[in-house]
């Protein structure tokens, strides 16, 4: 690995905040930011599928969203995405903007797996892709990054493979965790680099949760550029033996916030260890 | 919770009207021109069990008396030879069912379970040694069948009602026909976990509907037999395909699928939709994964977004479409009574499961 790493971020919207957050803080300790990609939302394609996957009231919680405001916090919960940006001393703003500024390649693309995409990263050659959103990944875009990208995944893996990862974890009897790992052709099958508690604290909801493994997963994958592994880890064996998550039903979520409040998770130990 | 209790009560209301409608059974279905159909014994049948749970639910003593009505039609008109004739009633020509006796059978041992009333084993007692006396040693039924020569694998729905009448009576004879009856089914699974015959027509894709009867029926012979092993684990290829496409289409499957899974995703079968959501919850009894429940609750909350709540016709208001689009290949412009008895069976299902995990 070189001094200076240079790297790919991917990106579901223009204004994601902890895209945003890492590019600058990438950059800030000498990272060299190679081309941002970032999926339109204004693509009805996705939208459609987004919708066919997530149902009409997808357009109501997700449109503000992709606008970069800002989604809801509960008043007595914490929000740690905030805090790390206070703690960075960074704003989130439009990757757009950003990359104007600062004369980053920028594309926007209608799907993170069209040919655009995948030219930039095999131009580059950069030594990471880092995985900040943008749908699932095909074969042409990893085999363009060899294999390096990385993700900050909310769960454990193998045991909590897919969507919602945080919220299943609790669920299904697991500690909250992040797990940096390479993506390959699976879902969250790839080689396991780390792993790094999320602590439960008291009025948290799903909403602040998430947030706090968003706000690790920032750390985390910063912490990770910065300091590779000596090599990469082998994919996971056997991985799809756990069955795959899903977004979660508004039933379950009901269930799973009524949990919650009622303080039924809560850690042992309120420290981070990231 | 308290949206589904409000499906689950619009829904009980549409099958008290569909019973008020079918001269002491249930009526098949209601048509989008405004008719409803003649009443169903098979489906009046299995109607039986959902009302007796809603009444234990809810406490409701008017499903309970509707149930032991549905019961007495039946047993009027119950042939001498123990079964039932195919079809709405009165049959247009004699055409004793193997399937719809099979059904019947599942009211029966519910109500017998209700009043211990020996009336009730005693008639399924009669309709289970007629549907034994008529399979042949390789586990088929050689006349009754609802295609001439066609034993379909949805008839591990027959092998089911048979074994439990042999759990209330001990009928050994209905429990080896019932055996031999699986076994033959079984013999036509295939690696990619689908039952070859699974639907009405042995060459067309078949009915989420069929599908899922056929993996129900399997579901509960396994827990009767106390085999999962058996009867069970060939079922878990499918419900882990089902689940994953109930998941990743937000709970709309498609209407039918081929014998490569090679789905027909035109429409949905809608009664297909909570059948599955009812075998993903009798799974996932197994093992407690609430995954499972989660693809249960999509499937189930994708047909309570098709069903009207405050339609001004009762026809309509509370029923389950065959299919959506309401044109769509399975019971096209109908709202079959079997529709709306699934959709209450998965709500009631679903909502134990929701509130013992509570």
């Amino acid at each position: 690995m070189k001094d200076e790493p240079r790297v790919i971020l991917t990106a579901g919207f223009d204004r994601a905040p902890h895209v945003s957050i890492l590019a600058q803080a990438l950059q800030q300790r000498g990272c060299r930011i190679e081309g941002l990609i970032v999926v339109s939302p204004y693509n009805w394609k996705r939208l459609r599928g987004l919708i066919r996957q997530r149902g009409g009231s997808f357009v109501r919680t997700a449109i503000p969203r992709l606008l970069g405001a800002d989604t809801e916090v509960a008043e007595e919960g914490t929000d740690d995405l905030a805090e790390l940006m206070e703690e960075w001393g960074l704003r989130a703003g439009s990757l757009r903007a950003w990359a104007r500024k600062t004369n980053v390649t920028y594309r926007m693309v209608s799907s993170i797996n069209e040919s655009e995409a995948v030219e930039l990263v095999r131009e580059k050659q950069p030594d990471w892709v880092v995985y900040g959103g943008g749908g699932i990944l095909r074969e042409a875009i990893i085999d363009a990054a060899r294999g390096r990208i990385l993700n900050a995944h909310s769960g454990p893996l193998p045991e909590i493979r897919g969507m919602n990862a945080c919220e299943w974890s609790l669920l299904l009897g697991y500690a909250p965790t992040v797990t940096i790992h390479l993506i390959n052709r699976g879902i969250d099958t790839g080689g396991v680099i780390s792993t790094h508690p999320v602590p439960v604290r008291p009025g948290d909801t799903i909403e602040t949760l998430r947030r706090r493994c968003v706000a690790m997963g920032v750390r985390a994958l910063l912490e990770t550029v910065l300091h590779p592994p000596a090599s990469l880890p082998p994919p996971l064996q056997h991985a799809e033996q756990h069955r795959q998550c899903f977004v979660m039903a508004p039933a379950i979520k009901e269930l799973l916030a009524r949990r919650l409040a009622q303080g039924q998770y809560l850690s042992t130990s309120n420290t981070s260890t990231a | 919770m308290k949206r589904y209790k409000t499906h689950l009560d619009a829904t009980v209301a549409w099958l008290y009207r569909s019973i008020d409608h079918g001269k002491g059974g249930s009526c098949a279905y209601f048509g989008v021109w405004g008719r409803w159909a003649p009443p169903y014994p098979e489906t009046t049948g299995y109607i039986i069990p959902t009302l007796l749970h809603y009444a234990r639910v809810t406490g409701a003593s008017e499903a309970r008396e509707r149930a032991m009505g549905l019961g007495n039609w039946l047993l009027g008109i119950q042939d001498e030879g123990g079964y039932w004739h195919g079809g709405t009633h009165p049959p247009a020509r004699p055409n004793p069912s193997i399937f719809n006796t099979g059904q019947i059978l599942l009211g029966l041992c519910a109500l017998f379970d209700e009043t211990e009333d020996a009336v009730w084993l005693d008639a399924a007692r009669a309709g289970a040694r007629w549907l034994a006396q008529g399979v042949n040693g390789e586990g088929e039924w050689e006349q009754g069948n609802y295609r001439d020569g066609f034993n379909p694998s949805y008839y591990t729905r027959v092998a089911w009602p048979m074994l439990e009448v042999w759990k209330r009576s001990g009928d050994e004879p209905v429990h080896a026909a019932a055996v031999r009856v699986l076994d033959r089914i079984l013999s036509r699974r295939r690696a990619n976990g689908v039952i070859q015959g699974w639907g009405f027509d042995p060459e067309r894709p078949a009915f989420t509907h069929t599908i899922a009867y056929t993996l129900r029926g399997l579901l509960e012979s396994a827990r009767l037999l106390d085999d999962w092993k058996t009867y069970g684990a060939p079922t878990e290829t499918a419900l882990e395909r089902l689940y994953r496409q109930a998941e990743l289409y937000r709970g709309r499957l498609a209407g039918a699928y081929d014998e490569a899974w090679r789905k027909d995703d035109r429409f949905s079968c809608l009664t297909g939709n909570v059948q599955t959501a009812i075998c993903l919850l009798k799974y996932e009894a197994r093992s407690e994964d609430l995954r499972l429940v989660n693809a249960a609750c999509k499937l189930v909350d994708y047909v309570c977004s098709t069903q009207s709540l405050r339609h001004p016709h009762g026809g309509i208001r509370g029923g389950i479409a065959g299919s959506r689009p309401v044109w769509g290949r399975y019971m096209a412009l109908r709202y079959p009574n079997w529709a709306a008895k699934f959709h209450a069976d998965a709500l009631m299902l679903l909502m134990e499961r929701l509130e013992r995990e509570a």
